[in-house]
Protein backbone atom coordinates (compact mmCIF):
# COMPACT_ATOMS: atom_id res chain seq x y z
CA UNK A 1 0.00 0.00 0.00
CA UNK A 2 2.59 2.14 1.18
CA UNK A 3 4.76 1.69 -1.56
CA UNK A 4 2.06 2.57 -3.89
CA UNK A 5 2.75 6.34 -3.30
CA UNK A 6 2.68 7.78 -6.70
CA UNK A 7 3.66 11.21 -7.48
CA UNK A 8 1.56 11.41 -11.06
CA UNK A 9 -1.47 9.75 -8.70
CA UNK A 10 -1.19 12.77 -6.64
CA UNK A 11 -1.37 15.52 -9.53
CA UNK A 12 -4.14 13.41 -10.71
CA UNK A 13 -5.97 13.23 -7.54
CA UNK A 14 -5.37 17.09 -7.25
CA UNK A 15 -5.81 18.18 -10.69
CA UNK A 16 -9.39 15.98 -10.29
CA UNK A 17 -10.30 17.43 -7.30
CA UNK A 18 -9.71 21.13 -8.29
CA UNK A 19 -11.70 20.81 -11.29
CA UNK A 20 -14.31 19.17 -9.22
CA UNK A 21 -13.99 22.69 -6.96
CA UNK A 22 -14.18 24.82 -9.58
CA UNK A 23 -16.75 23.50 -11.51
CA UNK A 24 -19.13 22.79 -8.10
CA UNK A 25 -18.26 26.09 -6.53
CA UNK A 26 -19.65 27.87 -10.31
CA UNK A 27 -22.75 25.15 -11.11
CA UNK A 28 -23.79 24.78 -6.88
CA UNK A 29 -22.39 27.02 -4.08
CA UNK A 30 -21.87 29.86 -5.42
CA UNK A 31 -25.09 29.65 -7.31
CA UNK A 32 -27.53 28.48 -4.79
CA UNK A 33 -25.63 30.47 -2.44
CA UNK A 34 -25.94 34.02 -4.09
CA UNK A 35 -29.54 32.81 -5.09
CA UNK A 36 -30.48 32.40 -1.61
CA UNK A 37 -29.10 35.98 -0.35
CA UNK A 38 -30.30 37.92 -3.22
CA UNK A 39 -33.72 36.43 -2.60
CA UNK A 40 -33.43 37.12 1.25
CA UNK A 41 -32.36 40.90 0.65
CA UNK A 42 -35.41 41.01 -2.27
CA UNK A 43 -37.06 39.91 0.81
CA UNK A 44 -35.94 42.06 3.34
CA UNK A 45 -36.44 45.26 0.88
CA UNK A 46 -39.58 44.41 0.56
CA UNK A 47 -40.78 43.99 4.25
CA UNK A 48 -38.96 47.32 4.98
CA UNK A 49 -40.43 49.29 1.50
CA UNK A 50 -44.15 47.96 3.46
CA UNK A 51 -43.23 49.09 6.83
CA UNK A 52 -42.14 52.26 5.56
CA UNK A 53 -45.64 52.38 3.79
CA UNK A 54 -47.31 51.12 6.34
CA UNK A 55 -45.89 54.11 8.48
CA UNK A 56 -46.16 57.06 6.15
CA UNK A 57 -49.83 55.59 5.70
CA UNK A 58 -50.56 55.98 9.23
CA UNK A 59 -48.80 59.02 9.27
CA UNK A 60 -51.11 60.22 6.66
CA UNK A 61 -54.42 58.89 8.42
CA UNK A 62 -53.18 60.60 11.31
CA UNK A 63 -52.97 63.74 9.39
CA UNK A 64 -56.67 63.16 7.60
CA UNK A 65 -58.24 62.57 10.61
CA UNK A 66 -56.61 66.25 12.24
CA UNK A 67 -57.61 67.94 9.48
CA UNK A 68 -61.15 66.31 9.30
CA UNK A 69 -61.15 67.32 13.12
CA UNK A 70 -60.15 70.81 12.37
CA UNK A 71 -62.97 70.70 9.71
CA UNK A 72 -65.80 69.83 11.62
CA UNK A 73 -64.65 71.87 14.83
CA UNK A 74 -64.50 75.11 12.20
CA UNK A 75 -68.12 73.88 10.80
CA UNK A 76 -69.56 73.65 14.43
CA UNK A 77 -67.73 77.01 14.92
CA UNK A 78 -69.52 78.54 11.86
CA UNK A 79 -73.02 76.76 12.42
CA UNK A 80 -72.85 78.03 15.86
CA UNK A 81 -72.21 81.79 14.72
CA UNK A 82 -74.69 81.62 12.49
CA UNK A 83 -77.29 80.13 14.95
CA UNK A 84 -75.82 83.02 17.14
CA UNK A 85 -76.42 85.95 14.58
CA UNK A 86 -79.97 84.27 13.94
CA UNK A 87 -81.01 84.38 17.29
CA UNK A 88 -79.81 87.71 17.98
CA UNK A 89 -81.52 88.98 14.61
CA UNK A 90 -85.11 87.24 15.80
CA UNK A 91 -84.51 88.57 19.28
CA UNK A 92 -83.98 92.37 17.86
CA UNK A 93 -86.43 91.50 14.99
CA UNK A 94 -89.20 90.61 17.58
CA UNK A 95 -88.25 93.35 20.28
CA UNK A 96 -88.83 96.12 17.55
CA UNK A 97 -92.10 94.23 16.23
CA UNK A 98 -93.17 94.79 19.98
CA UNK A 99 -92.02 97.90 20.48
CA UNK A 100 -93.74 98.69 17.19
CA UNK A 101 -96.90 96.64 18.30
CA UNK A 102 -96.68 99.05 21.82
CA UNK A 103 -96.51 102.21 20.02
CA UNK A 104 -99.43 101.54 17.78
CA UNK A 105 -101.49 100.87 20.59
CA UNK A 106 -100.47 103.77 22.44
CA UNK A 107 -101.24 105.90 19.45
CA UNK A 108 -104.62 104.19 19.32
CA UNK A 109 -105.30 104.17 22.65
CA UNK A 110 -104.44 108.02 22.94
CA UNK A 111 -106.75 108.55 19.47
CA UNK A 112 -109.70 106.86 21.36
CA UNK A 113 -109.19 108.89 24.29
CA UNK A 114 -109.11 111.42 22.33
CA UNK A 115 -111.87 110.75 20.45
CA UNK A 116 -113.92 110.27 23.47
CA UNK A 117 -113.05 113.10 24.91
CA UNK A 118 -114.43 114.77 22.08
CA UNK A 119 -116.86 112.91 21.78
CA UNK A 120 -118.30 113.47 25.52
CA UNK A 121 -117.55 116.88 24.80
CA UNK A 122 -119.99 117.06 22.44
CA UNK A 123 -122.38 115.18 23.99
CA UNK A 124 -121.92 117.45 26.85
CA UNK A 125 -122.33 120.46 24.77
CA UNK A 126 -125.68 118.67 22.98
CA UNK A 127 -127.07 117.32 26.52
CA UNK A 128 -126.67 121.14 28.01
CA UNK A 129 -128.17 122.14 24.49
CA UNK A 130 -131.38 119.55 24.99
CA UNK A 131 -131.47 120.47 28.91
CA UNK A 132 -131.96 124.02 28.04
CA UNK A 133 -133.96 123.14 26.04
CA UNK A 134 -136.40 121.22 28.10
CA UNK A 135 -136.04 123.21 30.97
CA UNK A 136 -137.03 126.42 28.84
CA UNK A 137 -139.90 124.42 27.79
CA UNK A 138 -141.14 123.57 31.12
CA UNK A 139 -140.48 126.99 32.62
CA UNK A 140 -141.50 128.46 29.75
CA UNK A 141 -139.41 130.93 30.20
CA UNK A 142 -135.91 132.05 28.18
CA UNK A 143 -133.26 130.25 29.82
CA UNK A 144 -130.99 130.78 26.68
CA UNK A 145 -128.73 133.20 28.40
CA UNK A 146 -125.19 133.03 28.88
CA UNK A 147 -125.67 132.65 32.89
CA UNK A 148 -128.35 129.86 32.54
CA UNK A 149 -126.08 128.08 30.73
CA UNK A 150 -122.84 128.28 33.14
CA UNK A 151 -125.51 127.19 35.46
CA UNK A 152 -126.21 123.99 33.59
CA UNK A 153 -123.08 123.22 32.90
CA UNK A 154 -121.78 123.52 36.05
CA UNK A 155 -124.46 121.11 37.25
CA UNK A 156 -123.78 118.01 34.30
CA UNK A 157 -119.84 118.37 35.36
CA UNK A 158 -121.11 117.43 39.16
CA UNK A 159 -123.68 115.06 38.19
CA UNK A 160 -120.53 113.61 35.57
CA UNK A 161 -118.30 113.71 38.31
CA UNK A 162 -120.57 111.76 40.05
CA UNK B 1 -6.71 -14.56 0.85
CA UNK B 2 -5.51 -14.13 -2.73
CA UNK B 3 -8.85 -12.51 -3.57
CA UNK B 4 -8.70 -9.98 -0.58
CA UNK B 5 -5.44 -9.21 -1.46
CA UNK B 6 -6.36 -8.37 -5.22
CA UNK B 7 -9.13 -5.89 -3.83
CA UNK B 8 -6.68 -4.15 -1.83
CA UNK B 9 -4.19 -3.89 -4.13
CA UNK B 10 -4.41 -0.21 -6.30
CA UNK B 11 -4.68 -2.10 -10.24
CA UNK B 12 -3.23 0.56 -12.71
CA UNK B 13 -5.85 -0.38 -15.48
CA UNK B 14 -4.23 1.73 -17.99
CA UNK B 15 -1.31 4.17 -18.63
CA UNK B 16 -1.65 7.50 -20.49
CA UNK B 17 1.16 8.81 -22.48
CA UNK B 18 1.62 12.68 -22.40
CA UNK B 19 4.30 15.02 -22.75
CA UNK B 20 6.87 11.65 -22.77
CA UNK B 21 5.21 10.84 -19.68
CA UNK B 22 3.88 7.55 -18.85
CA UNK B 23 0.88 8.25 -16.40
CA UNK B 24 -0.38 5.27 -14.96
CA UNK B 25 -4.47 5.29 -13.99
CA UNK B 26 -5.18 3.36 -11.44
CA UNK B 27 -8.78 2.20 -10.85
CA UNK B 28 -9.47 5.09 -7.77
CA UNK B 29 -8.70 7.15 -10.39
CA UNK B 30 -11.42 6.21 -12.79
CA UNK B 31 -13.88 5.60 -9.82
CA UNK B 32 -12.57 9.18 -8.76
CA UNK B 33 -13.82 10.08 -12.57
CA UNK B 34 -16.91 8.56 -12.22
CA UNK B 35 -17.76 10.14 -8.85
CA UNK B 36 -16.52 14.00 -10.22
CA UNK B 37 -18.83 13.35 -13.18
CA UNK B 38 -21.68 12.28 -10.84
CA UNK B 39 -21.53 15.34 -8.89
CA UNK B 40 -21.36 17.47 -11.76
CA UNK B 41 -24.41 16.18 -13.34
CA UNK B 42 -25.92 15.94 -10.27
CA UNK B 43 -24.88 19.68 -9.03
CA UNK B 44 -26.23 20.53 -13.08
CA UNK B 45 -29.42 19.16 -12.26
CA UNK B 46 -30.76 20.15 -8.75
CA UNK B 47 -29.69 24.23 -9.86
CA UNK B 48 -31.64 23.93 -13.55
CA UNK B 49 -33.65 27.10 -13.55
CA UNK B 50 -33.68 28.05 -10.03
CA UNK B 51 -36.95 30.16 -9.08
CA UNK B 52 -37.86 32.44 -6.03
CA UNK B 53 -40.08 29.88 -4.65
CA UNK B 54 -38.24 26.92 -4.28
CA UNK B 55 -39.93 23.90 -5.22
CA UNK B 56 -38.67 19.53 -5.59
CA UNK B 57 -35.56 19.57 -6.72
CA UNK B 58 -34.77 23.09 -5.68
CA UNK B 59 -35.55 22.92 -2.36
CA UNK B 60 -33.07 20.21 -1.91
CA UNK B 61 -30.23 22.29 -3.46
CA UNK B 62 -31.41 24.65 -1.10
CA UNK B 63 -31.23 22.92 1.77
CA UNK B 64 -27.73 20.97 0.93
CA UNK B 65 -25.89 24.47 0.12
CA UNK B 66 -27.60 25.70 3.47
CA UNK B 67 -26.19 23.44 5.44
CA UNK B 68 -22.97 23.52 4.40
CA UNK B 69 -22.62 27.20 4.61
CA UNK B 70 -24.02 27.00 8.20
CA UNK B 71 -21.23 23.92 9.03
CA UNK B 72 -18.45 25.96 7.78
CA UNK B 73 -20.25 29.57 9.15
CA UNK B 74 -20.23 28.32 12.53
CA UNK B 75 -16.65 26.89 12.28
CA UNK B 76 -14.67 29.55 10.65
CA UNK B 77 -17.06 32.14 11.04
CA UNK B 78 -16.53 35.70 9.42
CA UNK B 79 -14.50 33.83 6.47
CA UNK B 80 -16.80 31.30 5.22
CA UNK B 81 -17.92 32.90 2.08
CA UNK B 82 -13.91 31.82 0.84
CA UNK B 83 -14.23 28.52 1.90
CA UNK B 84 -17.50 26.68 2.03
CA UNK B 85 -17.62 25.79 -1.81
CA UNK B 86 -14.14 24.05 -1.78
CA UNK B 87 -15.10 22.18 1.78
CA UNK B 88 -18.67 21.26 0.66
CA UNK B 89 -16.92 19.96 -2.90
CA UNK B 90 -14.41 17.84 -0.29
CA UNK B 91 -17.34 17.11 1.85
CA UNK B 92 -19.65 15.79 -0.97
CA UNK B 93 -16.82 13.87 -2.57
CA UNK B 94 -16.12 12.28 0.55
CA UNK B 95 -19.70 11.22 0.92
CA UNK B 96 -20.24 9.89 -2.65
CA UNK B 97 -16.40 8.13 -2.29
CA UNK B 98 -16.81 6.72 0.94
CA UNK B 99 -19.80 5.04 0.53
CA UNK B 100 -19.33 3.70 -3.12
CA UNK B 101 -19.14 0.54 -2.40
CA UNK B 102 -22.65 -0.16 -2.18
CA UNK B 103 -22.43 -0.09 -5.85
CA UNK B 104 -19.98 -2.98 -6.21
CA UNK B 105 -22.45 -4.98 -7.43
CA UNK B 106 -22.38 -3.36 -10.89
CA UNK B 107 -20.47 -5.70 -12.73
CA UNK B 108 -17.31 -4.39 -14.61
CA UNK B 109 -14.27 -5.73 -16.08
CA UNK B 110 -14.33 -9.60 -16.56
CA UNK B 111 -17.63 -10.09 -15.00
CA UNK B 112 -19.29 -7.46 -17.71
CA UNK B 113 -17.83 -9.88 -20.26
CA UNK B 114 -19.17 -12.73 -18.59
CA UNK B 115 -22.30 -11.27 -18.50
CA UNK B 116 -22.49 -9.27 -21.63
CA UNK B 117 -20.06 -11.89 -23.69
CA UNK B 118 -18.79 -8.62 -25.78
CA UNK B 119 -14.97 -8.57 -26.67
CA UNK B 120 -14.61 -5.11 -25.72
CA UNK B 121 -14.45 -6.38 -22.33
CA UNK B 122 -12.82 -9.05 -22.25
CA UNK B 123 -8.99 -7.74 -21.55
CA UNK B 124 -9.98 -5.35 -18.86
CA UNK B 125 -8.04 -6.00 -16.17
CA UNK B 126 -9.10 -6.69 -12.61
CA UNK B 127 -11.66 -3.52 -11.76
CA UNK B 128 -14.12 -2.81 -9.06
CA UNK B 129 -16.25 -0.19 -8.15
CA UNK B 130 -14.41 0.56 -4.71
CA UNK B 131 -14.13 3.98 -2.51
CA UNK B 132 -10.94 5.61 -3.82
CA UNK B 133 -10.44 6.79 -0.34
CA UNK B 134 -9.13 3.35 0.35
CA UNK B 135 -6.01 4.29 -1.48
CA UNK B 136 -3.91 6.25 0.86
CA UNK B 137 -2.52 8.32 -2.56
CA UNK B 138 -6.40 9.90 -2.43
CA UNK B 139 -6.32 10.76 1.09
CA UNK B 140 -2.93 11.72 0.94
CA UNK B 141 -3.64 13.79 -1.58
CA UNK B 142 -6.31 15.46 0.62
CA UNK B 143 -4.96 15.79 3.42
CA UNK B 144 -1.33 17.62 1.92
CA UNK B 145 -4.89 20.44 0.15
CA UNK B 146 -6.03 21.04 3.14
CA UNK B 147 -2.61 21.51 4.78
CA UNK B 148 -1.63 24.18 1.63
CA UNK B 149 -5.23 25.62 2.45
CA UNK B 150 -4.41 25.76 5.75
CA UNK B 151 -0.58 27.35 5.40
CA UNK B 152 -2.35 29.67 2.17
CA UNK B 153 -5.33 31.16 3.82
CA UNK B 154 -3.34 31.87 7.06
CA UNK B 155 -1.19 33.53 4.62
CA UNK B 156 -3.46 35.43 2.55
CA UNK B 157 -5.95 36.62 5.65
CA UNK B 158 -2.82 37.49 7.84
CA UNK B 159 -0.09 38.54 5.49
CA UNK B 160 3.18 36.80 5.61
CA UNK B 161 3.86 38.60 9.14
CA UNK B 162 1.43 37.54 11.10
CA UNK B 163 1.57 34.04 9.87
CA UNK B 164 5.11 33.63 11.24
CA UNK B 165 3.79 35.70 14.37
CA UNK B 166 1.11 33.08 14.82
CA UNK B 167 3.80 30.68 14.96
CA UNK B 168 5.28 32.01 17.77
CA UNK B 169 1.98 31.64 19.76
CA UNK B 170 2.04 31.10 22.59
CA UNK B 171 5.50 31.42 23.28
CA UNK B 172 8.65 30.92 20.89
CA UNK B 173 9.45 27.77 22.51
CA UNK B 174 6.42 26.35 20.37
CA UNK B 175 7.89 27.01 17.29
CA UNK B 176 9.09 23.83 16.25
CA UNK B 177 5.87 22.20 17.48
CA UNK B 178 3.80 24.43 15.17
CA UNK B 179 5.78 23.82 12.18
CA UNK B 180 5.53 19.80 12.83
CA UNK B 181 2.32 20.55 13.31
CA UNK B 182 1.60 20.67 9.75
CA UNK B 183 2.84 17.39 9.10
CA UNK B 184 0.69 16.01 11.97
CA UNK B 185 -1.99 17.50 10.70
CA UNK B 186 -1.12 16.09 7.37
CA UNK B 187 -0.48 12.72 8.54
CA UNK B 188 -3.52 12.51 10.97
CA UNK B 189 -5.84 14.16 8.20
CA UNK B 190 -4.90 11.61 5.67
CA UNK B 191 -4.05 8.17 7.83
CA UNK B 192 -8.00 8.64 9.62
CA UNK B 193 -9.53 8.29 6.61
CA UNK B 194 -7.64 5.79 4.72
CA UNK B 195 -7.35 3.86 7.61
CA UNK B 196 -10.91 3.98 7.99
CA UNK B 197 -12.24 3.19 5.05
CA UNK B 198 -9.51 0.84 4.06
CA UNK B 199 -10.49 -1.26 7.64
CA UNK B 200 -14.41 -1.22 6.87
CA UNK B 201 -13.71 -2.17 3.23
CA UNK B 202 -11.15 -5.06 4.61
CA UNK B 203 -14.33 -6.10 6.91
CA UNK B 204 -16.85 -5.67 4.91
CA UNK B 205 -14.88 -8.06 2.37
CA UNK B 206 -14.22 -10.59 4.79
CA UNK B 207 -18.07 -10.57 5.72
CA UNK B 208 -18.72 -10.84 1.69
CA UNK B 209 -16.45 -13.95 1.94
CA UNK B 210 -17.47 -15.25 5.19
CA UNK B 211 -21.24 -15.23 5.36
CA UNK B 212 -23.29 -14.43 1.85
CA UNK B 213 -26.64 -13.67 2.58
CA UNK B 214 -28.84 -11.07 4.01
CA UNK B 215 -26.44 -10.02 7.05
CA UNK B 216 -24.28 -8.54 5.19
CA UNK B 217 -26.55 -6.03 4.25
CA UNK B 218 -27.09 -4.75 7.73
CA UNK B 219 -23.34 -4.89 8.44
CA UNK B 220 -22.94 -3.01 5.17
CA UNK B 221 -25.22 -0.21 6.66
CA UNK B 222 -22.90 0.50 9.28
CA UNK B 223 -19.66 0.06 7.33
CA UNK B 224 -20.39 1.70 4.54
CA UNK B 225 -22.58 4.07 4.79
CA UNK B 226 -22.33 5.43 8.33
CA UNK B 227 -19.14 4.42 8.65
CA UNK B 228 -18.32 6.55 5.23
CA UNK B 229 -20.37 9.54 6.04
CA UNK B 230 -18.70 9.85 9.29
CA UNK B 231 -15.39 10.07 7.92
CA UNK B 232 -16.04 12.38 5.45
CA UNK B 233 -17.86 14.70 8.22
CA UNK B 234 -15.14 14.66 10.41
CA UNK B 235 -12.34 15.14 7.52
CA UNK B 236 -13.97 18.70 6.86
CA UNK B 237 -14.86 19.27 10.28
CA UNK B 238 -11.23 19.00 10.97
CA UNK B 239 -10.60 20.53 8.13
CA UNK B 240 -12.47 24.03 8.63
CA UNK B 241 -11.17 24.11 12.44
CA UNK B 242 -7.47 23.88 11.00
CA UNK B 243 -9.03 26.83 9.02
CA UNK B 244 -10.28 28.59 11.71
CA UNK B 245 -7.23 28.25 13.80
CA UNK B 246 -5.37 29.80 11.18
CA UNK B 247 -7.26 32.65 9.86
CA UNK B 248 -8.90 34.27 12.95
Amino acid sequence: MFESLNAFKFLMVALNLLILYFIMKRLLFKRVTDFMENRTNSIKESIDSAERNKAQALEMKQKYEDQLRTARDEADKILNEARGRGNREYDSIVAAAKQEAERVLASAREEIERERAQMLKEIKGQVAGLALAAASKVIEANMNTESNRALVDKFIDEVGAA
Amino acid sequence: MDKLNNVLKANDIFNIHIFGLNIPISDSIIVMWIISVFLIIFAFVITRNLKTIPEGKQNFAEVLVEFINNFIKDNIGHHWRSFAPYLGTIFLFLIVANIISIFSIIPTGEELYKITGLEFFEHWPEFAIQPPTKDINVTATMGLMTVLLVLGSSIRFKNVFGWLKGLAKPSPIMIPFNILDYGTRFLSLSLRLFGNILAAFIVMELIYGLISPVVPAFLSLYFDLFDGILQAYIFVFLSSVYIAEAVE
